[in-house]
This record gives structure tokens, sequence and C-alpha cells, in this order.
């Protein structure tokens, strides 16, 4: 989970403060081999907001589907997915090879709904069937939030929370390069007592 | 050769006869398995 750390930083105290609960999803794939991709959506829980964190790809491994049964692990540029997250990862292509399975988990930060799923669209140009899985890693949030005493959009006031966080170190590095250096060492040395 | 559960097997078996894509989730709703161009719906 060390790929995570950067949201338990500036993540946990959002999902904390709004009542975020953490969830994961885990679909397995039996891919035919196929000149035509094709497209698959995540549709989460529409009971909830729904805040994409990560996904994780498992192994791959050639599938026989005349006995039912999952053969060698099978890595080849050949087989992959197209995948997108809205506001934080672009339209990209991810083969099955090591260095794409083994980042695992994949970071991701987006938000994610019935009208707006999460789509992957698959290919498999080898001649053979292959099984896969995924797993979503998600923060649901209520549809709406109680803060401060106002009711809000969870996705509103995150991304009204992160411009803040931006907006907060900004100032602090304003205030940092007016501050004589002499000063800044005192107080970090106050502050790791 | 590890063995897929038993009964999700001829499912599967029949699907992919259809050319499709198997999506297998414990809790999908039956009508988003095996279509080509489907969702992965939410359990419920």
């Amino acid at each position: 989970m060390v790929v995570f750390s950067w949201f338990q930083t500036f993540i946990s105290p959002f999902v904390s403060a709004t009542g975020g609960m953490f969830w994961h999803d885990s679909v397995s794939l039996v891919i035919p081999p196929t000149p035509i991709p094709i497209d698959i959506s995540y549709l989460p829980d529409p009971k909830f907001k729904s805040l994409i964190i990560g996904l994780t790809f498992g192994d791959v491994y050639e599938y026989d589907p005349s006995t039912g049964t999952i053969g060698p692990e099978i890595l080849s540029p050949d087989i992959g997915v197209y995948h997108a997250c809205k506001g934080w990862m672009d339209w990209h292509w991810d083969p099955f090879v090591k260095s794409i399975l083994r980042t695992n988990p994949y970071p991701q930060l987006g938000w994610c709904s019935r009208e707006n799923p999460y789509i992957l669209r698959i290919v498999n140009n080898t001649d053979k069937y292959v099984w896969s899985d995924i797993t979503f890693w998600v923060i649901k949030f209520p549809i709406k939030v109680m803060f401060l005493g106002m009711e809000w959009d969870p996705e509103d006031l995150f991304n009204r929370y992160m411009r803040y966080v931006m907006a907060l170190f900004h100032k602090l590095g304003e205030v940092l390069e007016r501050t004589p250096t002499e000063v800044v060492m005192k107080w970090m040395k106050e502050v790791i007592k | 050769m590890r063995r897929v559960r038993v009964d999700l097997r001829e499912e599967i078996r029949e699907s992919l006869k259809r050319g499709n894509i198997v999506v297998i989730h414990p809790e999908a709703s039956k009508k988003f398995r095996g279509t080509r161009v489907k969702a992965i719906d939410y359990p419920r």
C-alpha cells in the first residue's frame, strides 16, 4: 500500500470528516481472442458518490474454454486495456506486461458514477483465450455530506478542499520566502523538539 | 491447470461460444454477464 501514502496524507482527513467509506470491488474476465476491442464499464453503487483511488490488475493466465481450466501465466503486448479516469488520467494503452501488471495498486483519483462510468476497452489480439481480474479501490461517500453546518455535494467539496490545500502551501511558501533563514531554522527546531 | 469453479464453467463455455467476454462477479446481475459491450454492474 506504499503507493497510497499520498492518499493518507491529504485525502484521509477529507474522508474522515465527510463520512467516506473504504470499498473495493473485484471482477474476473475471460477474454476471447477478438479482432474487435471489447468495452466494459464499471458502474459503482448508485446510492453513493464514488471516488476511484486505485486499480489492481491481477495476473493473466491462458484459459481453456473446452475444459474450463486456467493454464500458465501469459504476458503479452497483444493483450491489455485502454482506460482513462476523468480529471486524473488520460485515455491510454496498458499492455499486459510485467511493468504494468506489477505496478499495483495503480493510483487513481477520479469520481465515477452511473452517468460517468469507469470505461475499460479490452484487447486480445492473440489466438488464446485469457483469464484476468481487476480490483477497483473506491471511497464511497454519501450523496450529500454535511460540513461546517452546510450540505455539500462531496465531489464539489473535494475540489474546493484540494484547491485550499494548494492555496495553503502556496501561502506558506510566500511567508517562508519573506522569513529570514535563521527564523525558519528556529521554528523547525521547535517543531521537532 | 487450475480448475475454475464448476458452476461457472458451463456458463463461461456457453458465453464464449457466442464470442463474448465473460464478466464474473459473484453478485453481478445476470444481464451483465457474457455480453460483448456491457457493464460490470454494481453488486446488489
